[in-house]
């Protein structure tokens, strides 16, 4: 066996050991909150974002330097920032909220697209690659509203997919519920 | 049998041993029912002892009949633990028809490029030629273990222990032995004793994980039907929707007013 070769595969054992460790770890504890349950904590984050982009117009710093000075100003933007990163982590919940419930509709479906579970997979990376991106420029001091609305259209590609499961589970409970009336003696 | 190390003789009676308590547990208790296919790879892994040891006294160690006979059943093993495997997979998933729909697909896919690709890589490589085999069969075996518990965490699926031991084992198990196979593959004849001792006490430990899966089994009753009634589906529906739908036209509403200025 080549040496490459013999890295190649001790590397690729170790590293599905360590992943299956890792994945059992939690396990046996973990509990998915099922159905109804999980429907009691949806989104509740969103609807601020208009004031929080308003918050970030440049207009009011001028203002507030204009007539305060450098030192209001700075506060003022440094009180903001902490402001827009509290409101960037109640995005996430808000985001790792919504993908709770869809796996849960997933799951408790008798069928699911590849191609939707793909889409979600794909925006929740890059939901999360945007999010850490959009953080380090805020804590950097680079305001970047243009970034976080493009995290709300993710939030929203997302519900859109998801209410269009669940109209289809909403039918096919609806058909089954007409089937069983049917069948009944 | 008298050039076989002691070491490697009480090693094989202990294994041997550990197997027949936990087939004999498993038939106690019925089980076998629940892990049909568990039950066949773990008697037909006592089968492969015996024959083995009728092949090794009939026609010596060093025989090409008994290089044919042993490695022949191996393949006949591995052939039974990738069905207790898929077996484990269904035990996880199976009870989510859609999800399950889905992991086979790409799981099977996943195991066959591993197994595809250690086939390829290593056909130049080995010695020994046999090893190629086992080590990408364990490959596949171990991507379909890895994969199902990759699944599960992601769709937060529950696991009960009994299922989690017995997957514990198989991942292990496999992972261990494509180490154990490139070892020898690499450093050959110095290793070659050494190389069935640390097989057998990895196997021996699997065997006892799996004991105590089989334990574990008897208190943690499968739950059946996953998929909620008819009314919950009714009620949770509307729900969703109506809650999906206000956030959707909030957030569009948001999106056409507050277009950043130019």
């Amino acid at each position: 066996m080549s040496g490459m070769f013999f890295f190649l595969v001790a590397v690729f054992a170790l590293s599905l050991g360590a992943l299956l460790l890792w994945t059992v770890r939690t396990a046996h504890k973990r509990r998915r909150s099922t159905g109804l349950a999980v429907l009691d904590s949806a989104p509740q984050h969103l609807s601020n974002m208009v004031a929080i982009r308003r918050s970030q117009d440049p207009a009011d710093l001028r203002y507030a330097a204009d007539r305060g000075g450098r030192d209001l100003e700075k506060r003022l933007r440094r009180e903001r920032r902490g402001v827009v990163l509290l409101y960037l982590n109640s995005l996430r919940s808000d985001f790792e909220q919504l993908l709770r419930i869809a796996r849960v509709v997933a799951l408790l479906s008798p069928e699911i697209s590849s191609s939707y579970e793909y889409e979600r997979l794909r925006l929740s990376i890059l939901f999360r690659l945007r999010f850490q991106l959009i953080k380090l420029r805020f804590l950097f001091g680079d305001a970047a509203m243009p970034q976080l609305t493009s995290l709300g259209e993710m939030v929203t590609s997302l519900a859109i997919r998801m209410e269009t499961a669940m109209e289809t589970l909403g039918e096919r409970a609806a058909l089954a519920a007409d089937l069983a009336l049917q069948s009944e003696p | 049998m008298g050039s076989v190390p002691t070491l490697d003789l009480a090693l094989w009676a202990a294994t041997t041993l550990v197997a027949l308590i936990l087939i004999s547990l498993i038939l106690v208790r019925r089980l076998d029912r629940e892990f049909p296919f568990l039950t066949a790879y773990l008697g037909v892994n006592l089968l492969q002892t015996l024959m083995q040891v009728m092949v090794y006294q009939v026609y010596g160690f060093d025989s090409h009949v008994t290089y044919a006979a042993v490695w022949g059943s191996q393949a006949v093993v591995v052939l039974c633990r990738t069905l207790a495997t898929c077996e484990f997979s269904y035990r996880v998933l199976g009870r989510y028809p859609g999800v399950w729909a889905l992991a086979t697909r790409i799981l099977l896919v996943c195991g066959a490029i591993v197994l595809g690709l250690t086939l390829y890589f290593g056909k130049d490589g080995f010695q020994y030629g046999v090893m190629t085999l086992e080590i990408a069969s364990e490959a596949f075996i171990a991507t379909l273990v890895v994969g199902t518990f990759l699944f599960a965490r992601y769709y937060q699926a529950q696991l009960h222990l009994d299922v989690i031991l017995l997957g514990v084992g198989l991942g292990i198990n496999s992972c261990l032995k494509i180490l154990n196979d490139a070892v020898l593959s690499r450093f050959g004849g110095s290793y070659a004793g050494m190389w069935n001792e640390v097989g057998m006490v990895a196997f021996a430990g699997v065997l006892l994980l799996w004991i105590f899966a089989m334990q574990a089994t008897v208190t943690a009753k499968v739950q059946k039907a996953a998929l909620q009634p008819v009314d919950v589906y009714r009620s949770m529906a509307p729900q969703m929707n109506r809650r999906l739908a206000e956030l959707n036209e909030e957030l569009i509403h948001l999106m056409r007013l507050e277009q950043p200025k130019p």
